[in-house]
């Protein structure tokens, strides 16, 4: 339910597309790192303060690292806060690097640091909504317009104060925007596929409902026709009640409950693992003592389900070890899965990691635990 | 739900996603020149710039076209009159701006990227070189050759290459990345529709589960139960009719959206009514109180899980409060039809009611919550109980969307 209604990200429409362009996000974390050191290298017989280039330098190398460990598929989602943080250590950079030219010209010796701000705000478009990414690209142009216009007033250009805020605020209002049109446009495309899928499946089930009622219908037709329709067929015809029929009616009754209890209590979890691992020892593999795997939304479903198949059917994971525990938190459930890993690091990390990165998106707080040879993988949602 | 888009859709949606983006790029190039040249145009009356604010006018709105249809006659369009215009542009800019200095380097710098970046169709990435590369050339040699009008010289900034370079490595690492995870992909929306199809078996079998409750099971405690000797000529019936709908119909599925929507507003022939008439005829006293009209409002599923739950009720009245009387309460809001089952019976504790007691929980809670409705409880050991059932006078409309909620 809360996915609808907050405003959504690529990477949560599109976890496994964001996987496959995080290459973009990455080398542009190293492009302006790059760009950062030649410009400052280039232009150094401008700076008047080279401390505060270096210090500028350095923000930029931590605000590239803080990008490229925050999208990683197996981390939590890239928050605002780390939106914030990445922008500002670049703002802030800016401001260093702008100051370090003592009274030189900014729009001729350090155009590159808004250039830096604006590249970066165009890597995190598939982390963060359009209208965060729109109001955080504006504020960090509006931000660097100021700073632009403060060292201008402590130098010597003759540039009108209006030309030098607007060609600093260019590129991060430019690049910012870009990043944003992008990321809408994706979610657009998104939501009409969405649509579009969501009826046709939705035809597709009516037309299925037919077969599998007479299915399910066929299940239990084929049960009582064991012992007790022959029962009250004879009863019926008979009339009268003898002891054997209380006795074997009592019997019937009792095994029938018995089935359906246990079919009404297994879990769609249970049910999954029970398919894919074989039905021996679900009760000791699946723990669910307070019934929450009932609670996940369709989506968290999905992806729980594609995630113990490939586990299933892939080697990275020893199959007999894998348990999963679903337990009650204060603010909702956490599902802890753990597992003997059978397979190197490098290859169990490239075959689960884009099932780390569906899960991370639809489930909230995942933490990935490796202690050679056990995993352990946990995450949480929210329950109604 | 699913998760994601399909291998075929993705790459088109890139394509189109990173056009959009280009255009944007080029727009604010377009809009942050304008209103350079206007502040400057303003703040200093003796230049002339009002020209060069016109030149930008129409590239604003023809990029705005471009990037509304993005079809190759609008991109064409857009290239065939920013060119002139940014000669146009350049030429008054370089006139007027003496010498040129940061300012004016700043403004033609900036609108030379803004035509250089031409989204075009977003087909494909040979297209999207061919676009840059028409967009560079043109803007390019507009500026190129009024400086060389003027001047008699001319520069390439090499800002301005570099924006191509890297233009064209952005494609390149967007096209080379749309590879890796097909295969978890279709492993996603393959999971997503087994979890649609599992959740329509669910509940099918939940429903199953009840109508066996109240059938088999019921009958078949009772034959145990009964005393010896001739059978009782209403359990006989109910025997006989539940027998030949359950072997020789289809109970589970079409029968309630094929039954008719008059009949069911009538209360003598609502489900509802049957099922007080079944109580009685087992011994109960039932009052029913409120508005029997308010049936009328249920859609076919809402009202067909209806008569069966309060069924199940008052049976829990016969069977567990020790109570041979019950309130049958019917009340109705514009959204919802509630109805309230109450005794002064034993009353009991829910949470310490048995694992293996089917009634309660399948009959009527999960009956009833499959049709979107809701059951509260309020149950004192010694006071009574009552159970409130809550169902949406638009079950139907909520079922089918129920997943598009999810």
């Amino acid at each position: 339910m809360r996915a609808t209604t907050e405003p959504v990200t690529i990477q949560q429409l599109d976890p496994l597309g964001t996987l496959d362009g995080r290459p973009i996000s990455v080398s542009a974390a190293a492009a302006v790192l790059v760009l950062g050191t030649v410009m400052s290298w280039l232009n150094s017989d401008a700076i008047v303060y080279p401390l505060l280039a270096i210090a500028a330098l350095l923000l930029i190398a931590s605000a590239s690292a803080t990008l490229v460990v925050a999208t990683s598929p197996l981390r939590a989602r890239f928050s605002g806060r780390m939106h914030v943080l990445v922008i500002g250590l670049l703002v802030f950079a800016y401001a260093l690097s702008t100051a370090s030219l003592g009274g030189q010209d900014s729009l001729v010796n350090d155009y590159w640091g808004t250039m830096v701000i604006g590249i970066m705000c165009m890597a995190i478009a598939p982390y963060r909504p359009v209208r965060d990414l729109v109001t955080v690209g504006v504020v960090a142009a509006i931000v660097t317009g100021i700073i632009t216009l403060v060292q201008l007033s402590a130098s010597s250009s003759d540039v009108p104060p209006v030309i030098a805020g607007l060609a600093s605020m260019t590129p991060v209002l430019a690049l910012s925007l870009g990043g944003s049109a992008f990321a809408r446009s994706l979610a657009q495309s998104h939501a009409q596929w969405e649509l579009r899928a969501h009826r046709a499946a939705h035809r597709q089930l009516e037309r299925q409902h037919v077969s599998v009622a007479r299915s399910v219908q066929q299940d239990r037709v084929t049960i009582l026709n064991r012992d007790v329709v022959p029962l009250l067929v004879a009863l019926t015809k008979r009339g009268i009640v003898s002891p054997d029929d209380r006795t074997r009616a009592a019997e019937y009754s009792e095994s029938i409950r018995d089935l359906m209890v246990t079919e009404v209590n297994r879990s769609w979890l249970e049910s999954i693992v029970a398919n894919s691992f074989g039905a021996r020892g679900v009760g000791s593999r699946v723990r669910d003592p307070h019934r929450l795997a009932a609670a996940m939304t369709a989506s968290q479903r999905t992806a729980l389900r594609a995630a113990v198949l490939a586990v299933a059917t892939g080697d990275e994971l020893a199959r007999e070890s894998v348990r999963l525990e679903i337990e009650k938190t204060d603010v909702g459930a956490v599902i802890i899965v753990t597992a003997t890993v059978s397979s190197s690091e490098s290859s169990w990390r490239s075959s689960l990691a884009p099932y780390f990165a569906v899960l991370r998106v639809v489930f909230t707080g995942l933490r990935i635990t490796y202690r050679t040879p056990s995993l352990i993988v946990r995450f949480t949602y929210d329950i109604p | 739900m699913s998760i994601g888009l399909p291998a075929h859709l993705r790459k088109e949606s890139v394509g189109r996603a990173f056009a959009q983006s280009i255009n944007t790029i080029s727009f604010v190039c377009f809009a942050m020149v304008l209103a350079g040249v206007v502040s400057l145009f303003a703040g200093t009356s003796n230049v002339a710039l009002l020209p060069a604010a016109l030149a930008v006018l129409p590239m604003l709105f023809t990029v705005w076209l471009a990037n509304y249809y993005r079809t190759t006659f609008y991109t064409v369009a857009h290239i065939v009159i920013a060119g002139p215009a940014t000669y146009w542009f350049a030429l008054t800019v370089i006139s007027e701006i003496q010498p040129l200095g940061a300012s004016g380097q700043y403004l033609v710098n900036v609108i030379t990227v803004g035509l250089m970046l031409v989204g075009g169709t977003g087909r494909s990435v040979g297209w999207s070189l061919v676009w840059f590369t028409t967009g560079l050339l043109v803007a390019q040699g507009a500026v190129t050759l009024a400086s060389w009008q003027l001047l008699g010289h001319t520069v390439i900034p090499p800002g301005v290459i570099l924006v191509y370079l890297a233009a064209i490595g952005v494609l390149a690492t967007l096209r080379l990345s749309q590879r890796g995870v097909r295969r978890v992909q279709s492993d996603l929306h393959r999971a997503a529709r087994d979890d649609e199809l599992d959740h329509l078996r669910f509940g099918i079998e939940a429903t199953s589960v009840a109508v066996m409750h109240d059938t088999v099971l019921g009958h078949l405690a009772a034959i145990a139960n009964a005393p010896f000797g001739a059978i009782n000529p209403q359990l006989q019936r109910e025997i006989t009719r539940d027998l030949e709908v359950i072997v020789g119909e289809e109970w589970l599925s079409g029968a309630v959206e094929n039954e008719d929507d008059s009949a069911r507003a009538d209360w003598q022939s609502s489900a509802l009514q049957a099922a007080v008439a079944e109580a009685q005829a087992m011994g109960l006293a039932v009052e029913v109180t409120g508005d029997l009209t308010a049936l009328a409002q249920l859609d076919a599923p809402g009202a067909a899980a209806l008569g069966p739950a309060v069924k199940q009720c008052l049976v829990n009245v016969i069977k567990h409060s020790g109570a041979m009387q019950a309130e049958v309460a019917i009340f109705a809001s514009p959204d919802e039809v509630s109805v309230l089952v109450v005794d002064a019976g034993k009353g009991f504790d829910e949470a310490e009611t048995g694992a293996d007691r089917l009634g309660l929980r399948q009959s009527v809670r999960r009956r009833i919550e499959l049709v979107a409705g809701t059951v509260q409880v309020w149950s004192t050991p010694g006071l009574g109980t009552s159970v409130m059932i809550r169902i949406p006078t638009d079950a139907n409309e909520r079922l089918a969307s129920g997943s598009a909620v999810e």
